[in-house]
């Protein structure tokens, strides 16, 4: 009897592990378009079929009979863009989704390998990845709307829309300082800011990926800087490629403080009364917080060489086999405002965000993008370096 | 006809052979008590019987059919076999009353609800349990418990009758009535009843037929006097009577004088019996029932000088523990007596009522006196 | 001959039909087909998804293809230039957080339960209760508690409650780190100690230690040699226990973990999952299982198969009590604080940060119902309304009341199948192998469960559609992590029943299905509840076993909570976590207003 069974839980078994292989191999995906692809994009007017010119009023009409948009956005102001568009365009409604990039990517390519295609609207952080992960294999296409063509930049149109940049910056206590503390990215490798230089943590948040691929992929004025502060050419640590990892691997080596969030370090530094409040990078946008509450007292170090920050890309694009992609073409152009900003990308229109329009005044109190001294990580370098700096990062936290 | 049939009937559990290719059959209204101390296998047997439990081998039949054959890949779920069974604890559906306790095997038959109320009713007059229809099993005494559990299997009016100890839950006074009872039942309905318990009182006092259980096998299945006074082992000898049967260990020779007698040779004394022709010189048991040994007052024959070591007074019957040497025996008196304890007094063991077991098989040996 | 050959197989066929037709039978072998799929099939995946290139890796590695097989992952893990901070590090701060856990729950545990049930401390049976609670709050809320009262400014501007009043600055250690987490999780944990003890301790007859008293042993001896080796049982299950849920705690670790670099084996499975390198998190997750399961095994070798677990059943017997004398009244002092400090203060504290407008300012005139019921005011949290008002939040609490329910009723009633598979079956082969292999979902620590199902539900398999990102994949974890509690309730509640029972309505003429809807089920029902209501609370209060399988469809309040904190927004996160506790203790009191005990 014991045997049977034996047999039987042993059958049930060889069925299971057989029930189990095709999942493997059908993670590959096709070079090139597939057919279906190719007869969606069709039928969507997307890619090499997009239309030339924008006719509001037809898409209106195409996205209604279509009901409802389905928008990933990375960050929770889908849920304030969102109810402005169906204010707007009765009819649509809107279903939006708050999700961290990463796990986006995951649902996304999850999805599109189910041929489960729920999402229509893809608003996401980490350009390289989705370049790279998405686009390269027709998971995502790009949109830009006909109208805004010659109000953006090719670099920001091309190969997919961005959205908005935003700044990760510096920031210190303008309570209790009158100045800022520091005048260099180095000064924060010294040993009077041991403890008190404040990062968000990059193995949680990919624009901080970017911010130190923007460092490393600069090496060279890194290196420059480092003279400029302490008079001598830098000696680099063994086994060390470069002055922006040196920088690095040095301030972590001073005990930089790793955040869990942006909000985290503008508070940290900002809240008032504070003895010794320590200085670090954040979202330039937590200047807004600024406003909100009164016991917060910081702003960004607009001196600090080589860089104050690092600018990073926000895209939208348009998922593979959307099931509304007019409703989501509409959603898009919407999102990306008008010559005032626009109820669409008010919630984006906040100091230290930066439209791409070149058609729209700064934010009040703002400074104009080429006007800070800012490097952009090239999402090409990214996509080769970020993992490499990733595990620079953790191989050498202590 | 036999109502029950069982051929070779075997079960293993594990490594534990707990019934031992047994066979027996029940014949139409005879009231069969499978006897035995506990662990024999005999609520095994029930059980297989009920089909609660499945043989390792054998067969069994009920009313000529066959429920159960390990040859034949046949077995017939218990709830198929038409049988009704009485369990040791009762087993009544706490959840449930009385009424629905009863009448949960004639929903499950889906009677009418009026010839469901019509046959409980009935069968409640008949356990004497009017006026508890709507009482939870837990608001019973044990007594009235077993009535429903009773009641919950008439109703059905099952082919076969099986209790699984039924009584032992009872205290004595209970047990006695209850016994009448059920006596009664069986004599009234004239159903075929398989009754298992370890107490040999039930089983002399209602057995149609015994069957005696030792170690998965029948012992001894025969009517209850027979079982009583020519227990076909020293086993069922010892099992069956109290207090327990006497036993001398000796060795047979042979008497003298007279034809052949049968003496038996222990402790330089010799025994007389009735038996004849047993060849000398046989290892053997003697036994003896403490109410066939009688006091005398002048030694002789079969007669043996013991000291009183106890003296038990049970109202009309008195029991004496007595020893000679190494010897101990109990005597049953239908007396008082006012022997004293370390008394000597002369007790006589009549040959006629001497039984001789062989002591290497433990069987009786044939008396062809 | 040959005909003999045949005659002997049609034998053996037929007996294997009947002994397959019984429904105990037939239960079992359905029982261990659910578990083939529910934990051997996704334990085989991970295993095997360890060794392939995923997605994603095309970062790792140039020469990834996705889908074929490779070696390095592992080689990645175990012998490359961040094995160190990736995996012996966290190793080796898991293995002393859990040791370090267990020993002192098993010290508070095994204190309280003397206290209570063996001395003559007034208000045992009050206290006895209350003890419990520590265990129904959300164990991350003492850490959130933790950082209110003693955060410094190292991470954050709002400083805690501790800081706030006496203007120091308590230091790291006090902060962040070991320290902290291991008290914390102590305190969330004692309660199995206490509970498994204290049924253990009063279901020793007090006639043998009296008996060992009456022949001269003076009380010390016979609490060492008599009382002592009756409770080691109940005493290495509660570590087996407390070990291995600590082992898989993420919360905790986490928030408390990370300010200070402090990574366990748990935060680095979640960071390499959020990463995108979930082979990663598989290989670091089949070292948690490893751990765990050789802990257990070894506790199996030191006191034996089958007494390795302890139940609390068991009718309490008179115990003798002994004596407090002049310690009566610090003893109660210690245990009240005890309950304060793990029970009330946290939650007085949550509720108290909930109720300030500007984190860190803990005056009166910073008290505002804003995150309970504000209209959503944008210059807070982005604007987001009040947790009362808040359609995200309503969402999650109804996903997380629809979670726990489904979890509690179905794992319920397959404890009950359970329940009824083993006792039926006792001491056969079968239905030990069911009662055993049932307990597997047990051993694997939470947040290493959660990657199971993630590697397997993420795609499609044969006929089963991808089910990450439902509901369904949800509940199916939990559901089959909290199978050993109610498979235990099931077969508690089975062995009160008796066999007889069912048996009388077989013999009644009743079919299975009859039988199990109009016998066995509303009989065991009441029994099986204590377990419904014990996983209800659990699955309440889950972060670890689901954080990595939650989509923002299928949020529930543990992971806003995680959410709103990892942002920053410490008074939503408070605030959601007292919901928790609300819902928690309300479920608690319908489960007491329904007369059953709580139990482990």
């Amino acid at each position: 009897m014991k045997k049977i069974i034996f047999i039987l839980l042993s059958l049930c078994f060889l069925f299971s592990i057989i029930l189990i292989a095709p999942a493997i191999g059908q993670k590959e995906v096709a070079e090139g378009l597939s057919p279906e692809t190719v007869a969606w994009l069709k039928s969507a007017a997307l890619g090499d079929y997009a239309s030339e010119t924008f006719d509001e009023a037809a898409l209106y009409e195409a996205a209604k009979t279509e009901g409802e948009v389905s928008v990933y956005s990375y960050s929770s102001r889908v849920f304030k863009f969102g109810p402005t568009f169906e204010e707007k365009y009765p009819g649509i409604k809107v279903k939006g989704f708050d999700i961290d990039s990463p796990e986006m990517v995951t649902k996304v390519l999850a999805e599109q390998n189910a041929k489960n295609y729920m999402a229509d609207v893809i608003f996401i952080k980490d350009p390289s990845v989705v370049v790279h992960e998405l686009l390269s294999r027709g998971l995502v296409f790009n949109y830009v709307p006909p109208d805004l063509k010659g109000l953006i930049q090719k670099d920001y149109r091309e190969p997919l829309l961005v959205h908005h940049t935003s700044v990760d910056a510096l920031i210190y206590n303008n309570e209790k300082l009158s100045a800022p503390p520091i005048d260099s990215l180095w000064d924060l490798t010294k040993d009077e800011w041991r403890s008190r230089f404040l990062f968000p943590d990059p193995q949680k948040m990919s624009e901080f990926v970017e911010v130190l691929a923007a460092i490393i992929e600069n090496s060279a004025g890194m290196a420059a800087d480092y003279k400029r502060v302490f008079g001598k050419d830098i000696v680099l640590s063994p086994g060390v490629e470069n002055a922006g990892y040196e920088w690095i691997l040095r301030t972590l080596n001073n005990d930089l403080v790793i955040m869990a969030s942006t909000n985290d370090v503008s508070n940290a530094i900002g809240l008032s009364d504070q003895a010794n409040p320590p200085v670090g990078m954040t979202a330039f946008s937590r200047l807004r917080d600024k406003g909100k509450n009164p016991n917060l007292k910081f702003d960004v170090m607009y001196n600090i060489k080589p860089v104050i920050g690092v600018g990073t890309k926000v895209v939208i694009c348009i998922a593979n086999q959307a099931k509304h992609p007019n409703a989501a073409k509409l959603m898009i152009h919407w999102m990306m405002g008008d010559e005032k900003g626009g109820n669409g990308y008010a919630p984006y229109y906040v100091l230290g965000n930066f439209t791409v329009r070149n058609d729209v005044t700064p934010v009040k109190g703002s400074r104009s993008m080429e006007d800070l001294n800012l490097w952009f990580a090239d999402p090409e370098f990214v996509w080769d370096e970020g993992q490499k700096i990733l595990e620079f990062w953790v191989a050498n936290l202590k | 006809m036999a109502v029950v049939e069982v051929r070779n009937l075997t079960k293993v559990f594990g490594e534990v052979l707990a019934v031992d290719g047994i066979s027996f059959a029940v014949e139409e209204s005879n009231f069969l008590i499978l006897l035995g101390p506990s662990g024999c296998g005999k609520t095994t047997i029930l059980r297989m019987i009920a089909g609660l439990e499945i043989p390792t081998s054998g067969e069994i039949y009920i009313k000529d059919r066959l429920v159960f054959s390990s040859k034949k890949g046949i077995f017939v779920p218990a709830r198929k076999r038409g049988v009704g069974l009485v369990f040791q604890s009762y087993a009544l559906w706490p959840h449930m009353t009385v009424f629905e306790n009863i009448a949960f095997g004639l929903k499950v038959k889906r009677l009418k609800p009026s010839d469901i109320k019509e046959k409980v009713e009935k069968v409640l007059d008949f356990m004497k349990l009017e006026g508890m229809t709507n009482r939870y099993p837990q608001e019973m005494s044990g007594g009235q418990q077993q009535r429903v559990a009773l009641a919950r299997m008439l109703v059905s009016a099952p082919d076969i009758f099986l209790m699984d100890e039924p009584l032992s839950n009872l205290d004595a006074k209970l047990r006695l009535e209850m016994r009448a009872d059920i006596k009664n039942l069986h004599r009234e309905t004239g159903a075929t009843t398989v009754y298992v318990t370890h107490d040999q009182v039930e089983g002399m006092t209602m057995a149609s037929e015994i069957a005696v259980l030792n170690h998965g096998i029948i012992e001894q299945l025969e009517q209850p006097k027979k079982v009583y006074h020519l227990p076909s082992s020293l086993f069922v000898a010892d099992f069956i009577g109290s207090p327990t049967i006497n036993k001398i260990e000796g060795i047979t020779a042979l008497a003298e004088e007279g034809e052949g007698i049968v003496e038996i040779e222990f402790e330089n004394m010799l025994l007389a019996t009735s038996y004849r022709q047993i060849s000398p010189g046989r290892k053997v048991m003697a036994a003896i029932r403490p109410e066939n040994i009688s006091l005398v007052t002048a030694p002789g024959k079969n007669t043996l000088q013991v000291q009183v070591n106890t003296v038990l007074p049970a109202g009309a019957e008195t029991i004496l523990q007595v020893s000679h040497s190494k010897l101990q025996f109990n005597i049953l008196l239908t007396r008082e007596t006012d022997l004293e304890v370390g008394e000597k007094i002369n007790i006589y063991l009549p040959p006629e009522k001497i039984l001789i077991f062989d002591r290497e098989s433990a069987e009786l040996l044939p008396n062809i006196s | 001959m040959v005909q003999g050959e045949k005659e002997d197989i049609r034998i053996k066929f037929s007996r294997l039909r009947n002994y397959i037709r019984q429904p105990h039978i037939i239960i079992s072998l359905v029982l261990l087909l659910l578990l083939l799929f529910i934990v051997l099939i996704p334990f085989i995946k991970m295993v095997k998804d360890s060794f392939i290139w995923h997605f994603g890796d095309t970062r790792l590695s140039r020469s990834a293809r996705p889908g074929s097989f490779t070696i390095f992952h592992w080689r990645r893990i175990l012998a490359s230039q961040i094995t160190r901070n990736v995996l012996l590090r966290p190793l080796l701060n898991s293995l002393s957080t859990a040791l370090g856990v267990s020993f002192f729950a098993l010290i508070i545990g095994a204190l309280l339960a003397w206290l209570l049930t063996r001395t003559d401390l007034p208000f045992r049976r009050l206290l006895a209760t209350l003890a419990v609670l520590p265990y129904v709050i959300p164990s991350y809320i003492h850490a959130l508690a933790w950082l209110t009262l003693f955060k410094n400014d190292r991470i954050g501007g709002a400083v805690g409650i501790f800081q706030y009043f006496f203007n120091l600055s308590p230091p790291n250690w006090l902060s962040y780190g070991y320290f902290p987490i291991v008290l914390t999780l102590s305190i969330h944990y004692f309660p199995y100690t206490f509970l498994l003890l204290s049924a253990s301790l009063s279901s020793i007859d007090s006639r043998l230690e009296e008996s060992g008293e009456i022949l001269g042993a003076t009380r010390s001896y016979i609490l060492r040699r008599i009382t002592f080796p009756l409770v080691i049982p109940a005493l290495l299950s509660s570590f087996i226990l407390t070990f291995s849920r600590a082992l898989g705690i993420f919360g905790t670790p986490y928030f408390l973990g990370s300010p200070v670099r402090f990574f366990t084996l748990s935060t680095q499975i979640y960071s390499s999952i959020t990463n995108r390198i979930p082979a990663a998190g598989y290989i670091l997750a089949l070292m948690l299982v490893a751990i765990s399961s050789t802990v257990i095994y070894i506790n199996q070798r030191i006191i034996g198969r089958r007494k390795g677990f302890v139940t609390i059943a068991g009718k309490g017997f008179r115990a003798s009590l002994t004596p407090l004398g002049r310690l009566k009244y610090p003893a109660l002092f210690l245990v009240v604080a005890l309950l304060i400090i793990s029970v009330l203060l946290p939650l007085v504290l949550l509720v108290w940060q909930t109720l300030t407008l500007y984190p860190g300012d803990y005056s009166l005139d910073n008290l505002s119902l804003l995150f309970w019921i504000g209209r959503g005011n944008t210059e807070f949290a982005e604007g987001e309304a009040g947790i009362l008002r808040n359609p995200a939040i309503i969402k999650a609490a109804w996903n997380s009341i629809k979670l726990a329910l489904t979890a509690a009723v179905l794992s319920g009633f397959i404890g009950i199948f359970i329940g009824y598979a083993v006792v039926k079956g006792r001491n056969t082969k079968l239905a030990n192998s069911v009662e055993q292999i049932f307990f597997l979902p047990y051993l694997v620590p939470g947040i290493a469960f959660g990657a199971l199902y993630l590697s397997l539900f993420t795609h499609r398999i044969g006929p089963i559609p991808a089910l990450y990102g439902t509901f369904f994949l949800v509940a199916l974890v939990c559901i089959a992590k909290n199978l050993p509690f109610t498979g235990r309730a099931g077969i508690t509640a089975m062995l009160q029943i008796g066999n007889e029972l069912e048996e009388a309505s077989e013999i009644a003429g009743a079919r299975w299905s009859t039988r199990f809807r109009r016998i066995i089920l509303p009989l065991s029902i009441r029994g099986a509840l204590a377990g419904f209501i014990l996983v209800f609370i659990t699955v309440m209060r889950e972060l670890s076993l689901i954080i990595l399988l939650v989509t923002p469809k299928t949020r529930t309040l543990t992971t806003m909570t995680f959410r709103y904190q990892e942002q920053g927004y410490t008074q939503f996160s408070s605030a959601i976590s007292v919901l928790i506790v609300l819902i928690v203790v309300v479920g608690e009191l319908i489960s007491r207003k329904m007369g059953k005990k709580s139990i482990i």
